[in-house]
């Protein structure tokens, strides 16, 4: 989301709109000209032309007549004008001359008001004044028409003389540079072959502005010259850019400064190169551990930085914080009082990576980095734009799910989602691995639009790359050409999306199922049953669009790799001619040869169990990225992740087996006042959980949390009306049983309209690839949470649990509920505050059963005796107090 | 923030020592470093605050349009930029332009082909696309040289937003909530309606400031707030029972752990349970007299439209609301300007024009500052199409566009600055995006200069080291 380009923006929020425009033009378009096209068909001059559109002989296109001109209208000029000009030649001249109003006549005419003549030919811009007479305006009875020549000019307006002077002298400016270039020519000749390219640019440095007075032997003086001036600019260049880059952070400062010795030591090393390669780029080498007190490694890394900034770390959590932390984390869900019971009474020494080996172990883990995953693969149950038509490609979100569940090699994980299908013999799971690229927004007809995101989804994905700026021109600050980026565009144009039928899939959930409108052809026409959308190779040419534009087809390209690293899969095939596949981009991608998805990704599962990344910019490894916080340390994970054949959950242990993670999130004034954005991680940070994951824990907390994994999308009950914002129609039937409570990630997700417990707490909108989501904190959230039906449900649950609790006493049930909803013992003060509201409560519902019926809800339904009646409700008042607390909703 | 008269100015230790709450030792000793108006940790609803000198305005209605509106066909017309139409751009001003997309070594010069008129008294030049806004010539002020600094929408966005072309600062509506806190009891101090700009919430997110300064972004489709009704058996006075519970237990945390986060939320419910009562009233359009829907150009009050965010954006500060932020879009017009032009000043013409004659029926033009305008604005050179299916178009402009403003103390009738002969670069002093922000924040009776905030151990402000006020948008006094 947070790319440095604009053209991942411009779809998204405004794809609406944006569709609604192409529509009309699709076919229109297809004839409309420019300038030179029009000329070139008419066989005129453009400035014959441009006369004709001020004598209005090219009249009735809408807007930027001179730029879009129909093709079919402009034959019919020029055919009218063969005539004229064969008809009457004298007579004719002369009507013409008296017909051809120079500029200046015409803005004259205008001010004179002759516009009411205009009006017959005003063209289509109806909606602006249908409420007013056109001729009329009421303030100063001046009169709207469109005038496609020139506006009045008003005296403040008068042309500069700059500027004026500015055109005439065009022709001679180019004059000077034929001049120049031929003089040029001339003298390089003269340079021996071998030198010419640095010759040139000799001269071109030197003597482009005075050429005309140079005299002597240029080559000789060439010759004679400093032999390497060049190259000790550009080390200049080099050193000063790298320094503001790193000055303009201020806490980067130190680590800024080790970055800088890093970076020069290197390259002095490597003099002879011209510029040293950016970190993010060099190859990974394992860094040595520094020394220290700390047993783990990943502590040694932090505390040496620490130490240097004088600061002392945040203190250890306590036990139940660290339980319930981790579990958030790894399964996105409560501990449970009894995992948190029994982690607090294991005295074994290793009783803490026992707890992260069991966690690791759950099927629920795969839900939660799974949902991680989807962010990037932009998952969606529908296909975006203005249509928004549903899909069916949940096969492929539980194929993420179970391949972290199988702790599939991260390698492998990669090389199915982007090339399962040409795997030898490829399984029906390694094809719906590659639902990866069919997750793309696809609206009919802009196909190109889809394979332009897969391109950019692949490298902010897999190499931290914002590669949307090349689609048009060369990348302003990365180093991937303009025609790179069409070669690793063709990877992806010589794919099709393909619907896979898969017979043998649980069909089981039924209920909620989208019907497809019934306009949508295709879609209605498509058997019921399991399926999902997979890539299919398709080949097919590729050329470059010249400035992004596909009506402008340059060079053909095959499939390659960018330059800027030195990747050797192309040895490695050692085929020659073969034609690069999808496959080979995949190996090319999570090469050992690579560094970049390794480093991605290691700090992206950072990113997840410390909050933010130790490269800031989780989605940029660019040039102008800043090098990381702790580079060493990026390095070191990263190796450490190769060597233990990418095993995620290898990686998350080894991360949460560190001191560092246990520390503690609370207040410590000192990391506060030296360290505000905890960027040397002296202590853990509190973080609002996840949309998905707020449903979740409410859920857990009430027991109605349904453990059932994987299947089709379901649909939890969502107020009326979210699907009023759609121009297509769709349907929400809530789900039944058990589907009503299924984990958030299973929820269907309508592009244009989905959930609105999902935008409220910053779910990505599945337009591009999301590396990181917002924490918003607003009383729009207060609302739902204290008053949407679904959460009021999950209290009135979580009440019947405690009021039908075997312990007895108001205390205990309190505390029991401390336990349930945040893991630990509650405090003195958090009881007594608790207890008030419940007597108050208590009495203030005695004599109104009414009320309590409605506190209650359904439950009520189920035999309540009269006397546990206002029991049970002001419990629940208490239920939907506790699970409205700041800490309920937040990982510590 | 230096030199505030004290008398008025709430502050942490303020709090802390009124003895309004406990407080553990530790939070205290935790937060008396930072004394900041406005910051009170524990006080559950923002109170106003005293400006640095007497406000023009009290309130700010940002009409964002976003993506760029084309100043060239609605508000700065070219004559010779018509004739020459067609022709190259001159190589000198090529020299100083940078474009966004366009890629040609000679971009051609594309007239417009609208008609413009002057209007009113001021004589302000107003294209035929815009004749609501014409007629209303009178009560605002024109500006043509606006001035950013990055083609890139998001960054373009982000600078005029938060005064920083990079995610992580504070947007201009936090700063002012930061500055003058909330005089509105029922609302949040910063609303945002409309559609999501490009570089999303961050448009209006707190950056760095304490997450209570941000802004909270109304739904425009249905309901602007869901789940404003307490569940059934919640009385009045049971949910305030409960929020005072919550807020009470909140607070134990906060103390604990002194997480600012914490601070936020207790004010979110807090604000929660006035919005309760105040929003179902404020935000239902249907209470509106049918004329004033018509004025505004509404038919159906439920649908989401620029139109309805117009309205409720009036309704909001009339309820003391200090920031309103309406974001509309799309006006980026690379391609098929002929067709998207027309299509977005159908869109937002009648409503933004209905919106300064309501606050001025209504007596809130002179409190009310209204913007209108966008993150950059469009060359005067064509954008060939970059698509098979679309037509031509015009880039991003960065050197000169055009915003205008009402109310709020401008001196209304004036066009201030000018173009060159081509709308491609200022002939007179330019607006820069941080001048813009210093005029802003000066209408609202903050010193751009003296708003600040210590985060990592350096004074932020929202205008960077930059920014001129420009008085002569105001009226002398």
């Amino acid at each position: 989301m947070k790319g440095t380009c604009q053209h991942p923006g411009r779809r998204g929020a405004f794809a609406v709109h944006k569709k609604r425009v192409a529509v009309h033009t699709v076919t229109e378009d297809l004839q409309s000209l420019n300038y030179e096209q029009a000329a070139a068909r008419m066989g005129v001059s453009e400035d014959r032309l441009r006369e004709l559109r001020r004598e209005r002989r090219i009249r009735d296109y809408p807007g930027y007549a001179g730029w879009t001109f129909r093709a079919e209208e402009i034959d019919a000029l020029a055919a009218e004008l063969a005539q004229e000009q064969a008809a009457v030649s004298e007579e004719a001249a002369a009507t013409e001359a008296a017909d051809v109003q120079t500029p200046e006549e015409d803005q004259e005419s205008d001010a004179g008001g002759l516009a009411v003549d205009r009006q017959q030919q005003v063209p289509d811009v109806p909606d602006l004044q249908n409420e007013e007479p056109r001729t009329v305006d009421d303030i100063g009875n001046l009169v709207f028409s469109v005038d496609t020549a020139s506006p009045p000019v008003s005296e403040s307006e008068r042309s500069s003389p700059a500027i004026v002077e500015e055109f005439i002298s065009k022709d001679q400016q180019k004059q000077e540079k034929r001049e120049w270039k031929e003089w040029r020519r001339k003298w390089v000749k003269r340079c021996p072959v071998e030198r010419r390219g640095q010759f040139g640019q000799y001269i071109n440095r030197n003597f482009r502005q005075n050429y005309r007075t140079i005299s002597g032997d240029l080559v000789k003086l060439f010759e004679s010259r400093d032999p390497h001036p060049s190259q000790k600019q550009k080390h200049q260049r080099v050193r000063s850019e790298s320094g503001t880059g790193c000055a303009g952070v201020v806490l980067f400062l130190l680590i800024g400064l080790a970055g800088l010795v890093l970076l020069f030591g290197s390259q002095s090393a490597r003099a002879a190169e011209p510029s040293p390669p950016h970190w993010a780029f060099r190859p990974i080498h394992r860094p040595v551990v520094p020394p220290g007190s700390a047993v783990h490694p990943v502590d040694r890394f932090l505390d040496q930085e620490l130490q240097e900034a004088g600061l002392v770390a945040a203190p250890p959590a306590p036990r139940s914080t660290l339980v319930r932390r981790l579990s958030l984390d790894v399964l996105g869900l409560l501990p449970g009082p009894e995992r948190v019971k029994r982690f607090q009474k294991d005295e074994r020494p290793d009783a803490w990576e026992r707890l992260v080996d069991e966690l690791l172990a759950s099927p629920h883990f795969g839900e939660r980095f799974g949902r991680h995953w989807l962010d990037l693969a932009r998952y969606a149950d529908s296909s975006g734009y203005e249509s928004d038509s549903p899909r069916q490609i949940w096969p492929y979100r539980d194929w993420v799910i179970n391949a972290l569940n199988d702790d599939m090699p991260f390698d492998r994980f990669v090389t199915e989602q982007l090339a399962g299908d040409l795997l030898p013999d490829a399984t029906v799971s390694q094809k719906i691995a590659t639902g990866f690229h069919c997750n793309a927004m696809l609206d009919g007809g802009v196909r190109w639009e889809a394979v332009i995101d897969r391109v950019q989804t692949t490298g902010a994905v897999f190499l931290g790359l914002t590669l949307g700026c090349a689609q048009c021109h060369a990348h302003k600050t990365d180093p991937v050409s303009h025609r790179e980026f069409y070669e690793l565009y063709a990877f992806f144009n010589e794919s099709t999306v393909d619907r896979l039928s898969l017979p043998g899939f649980d069909a089981g959930y039924r209920d909620g199922t989208i019907k497809a409108p019934e306009t949508d052809k295709k879609s209605a026409t498509e058997p019921e049953g399991p399926a999902t959308l997979v890539l299919r190779a398709a080949p097919q040419p590729t050329h470059v669009f010249q400035q992004g534009d596909p009506r402008q087809p340059g060079d053909k390209v095959e499939p390659g790799f960018p330059s800027f690293l030195s990747v050797g899969i192309k040895q490695h095939d050692g085929s020659g001619a073969r034609r690069l596949s999808r496959l080979d981009l995949a190996r090319w991608v999570i090469s050992d040869d690579n560094p970049l998805p390794d480093r991605v990704t290691v700090n992206r599962i950072w990113q997840r169990l410390f909050g933010t990344g130790l490269v800031e910019t989780e989605n940029d490894f660019g040039v102008q990225t800043p090098p990381p916080t702790h580079p060493g340390l990026l390095d070191f994970l990263a190796i450490e992740f190769r060597r233990g054949d990418r095993s995620l959950k290898r990686l998350i242990r080894l991360l949460v087996t560190s001191a560092a993670y246990r520390r503690s999130s609370e207040h410590v004034p000192e990391l506060q006042r030296r360290d505000p954005r905890n960027r040397l991680v002296g202590r853990q940070r509190r973080l609002r959980l996840e949309a998905e994951i707020v449903r979740d824990v409410w859920l857990s907390a009430a027991g109605l949390l349904s453990s059932r994994m994987n299947g089709p999308s379901v649909f939890p009950r969502q107020p009326a009306g979210i699907l009023d914002a759609r121009a297509t129609p769709a349907k929400w039937t809530a789900s039944t049983g058990e589907n009503l409570y299924r984990r958030g990630l299973y929820t269907w997700t309508w592009r244009l309209t989905p959930h609105p417990l999902l935008p409220l707490f910053d779910a990505p909108d599945g337009v591009t690839a999301c590396t990181c989501r917002d924490r918003s904190n607003v009383p729009v959230q207060a609302l739902t949470l204290l008053n949407d039906p679904a959460f009021v449900e999950c209290s009135q649950a979580l009440a019947m649990r405690l009021a039908t609790s075997p312990v007895a006493g108001d205390v205990e049930r309190i505390r029991q509920a401390y336990q349930t909803c945040f893991s630990r013992e509650a405090s003195v003060e958090e009881v007594r505050l608790v207890r008030v509201l419940l007597d108050n409560q208590r009495r203030s519902l005695e004599t109104q059963i009414d009320e309590c019926r409605q506190l209650v809800g359904r439950l009520a339904s189920s035999p309540v005796r009269p006397d546990t009646l206002v029991d049970l409700a002001a419990w629940v008042v208490v239920a939907r107090v506790l699970m409205n607390l700041d800490e309920f909703i937040t990982r510590e | 923030m230096d030199k505030l008269p004290d008398q008025d100015k709430p502050t942490r230790r303020g709090f802390l020592q009124s003895g309004a709450l406990s407080l553990a030792p530790m939070a205290l000793a935790a937060l008396a470093e930072s004394e900041r108006p406005g910051c009170s940790a524990f006080a559950s609803v923002m109170p106003p605050l005293q400006p640095h000198f007497p406000a023009r305005a009290r309130s700010v209605i940002f009409l964002f349009q976003v993506g760029g509106p084309s100043q060239i066909d609605l508000f700065d017309p070219k004559p010779m930029l018509n004739r020459r139409d067609g022709e190259e751009l001159p190589e000198s001003l090529l020299k100083q332009l940078t474009f966004a997309q366009i890629q040609e070594k000679r971009p051609r010069l594309m007239g417009s082909p609208y008609s413009f008129r002057r209007h009113g008294q001021s004589g302000a030049w107003v294209s035929e696309l815009l004749p609501q806004t014409a007629k209303i010539v009178d009560e605002i002020t024109v500006v043509r040289t606006l001035k950013t600094d990055d083609t890139n929408h998001m960054f373009a966005e982000l600078l005029i937003n938060t005064g920083w072309r990079r995610f992580g600062r504070p947007s201009l509506g936090s700063w002012v909530t930061y500055g003058l806190g909330n005089a509105s009891q029922e609302m949040p101090a910063f609303l945002v309606l409309g559609s999501k700009p490009r570089s999303k919430s961050a448009n209006y997110g707190n950056g760095f400031l304490p997450s209570r300064f941000q802004g909270t972004l109304l739904r425009s489709a249905g309901d602007p707030i869901l789940n404003l009704v307490s569940p059934e058996g919640y009385t009045i006075q049971r949910q305030r029972r409960s929020i005072d519970t919550i807020n009470a237990l909140n607070r134990l945390r906060l103390e604990r752990t002194g997480d600012d986060e914490i601070a936020a939320r207790i004010a979110a419910y807090e604000m929660a349970f006035r919005m309760q009562s105040a929003a179902p009233g404020l935000l239902d359009l249907g209470k509106e007299t049918s004329e004033t829907l018509s004025l505004y150009g509404i038919d159906d009050p439920q649908r989401p439209s620029f139109a309805r965010n117009c309205l409720q954006a009036r309704r909001l500060v009339e309820k003391g609301v200090r920031f309103v932020q309406v974001f509309h879009g799309d006006w980026d017009h690379h391609t098929d300007i002929a067709r998207g032009l027309p299509h977005q000043c159908r869109l937002t013409d009648q409503a933004s024009s209905a919106l300064v004659r309501d606050l001025a029926r209504r007596g809130l033009l002179e409190d009310t500052l209204v913007i209108w305008g966008g993150e950059l604005g469009r060359t005067p050179v064509a954008q060939k199409p970059m698509k098979a299916t679309a037509r031509v178009g015009r880039d991003h402009q960065i050197e000169a566009f055009t915003m205008w403003f009402a109310g709020g103390g401008t001196r209304a009738g004036q066009v201030i600055g000018s173009t060159n002969d081509l709308g491609c670069l200022p002939t007179s002093d330019s607006w820069h995006i941080y001048d813009l922000q210093a005029t802003i924040l000066h209408a609202l009776g903050l010193d751009h200069e003296r708003l600040t905030y210590r985060y990592e151990g350096r004074d932020f402000r929202l205008t960077d080291l930059y920014g001129e006020i420009k008085t002569e948008l105001f009226e002398r006094r």
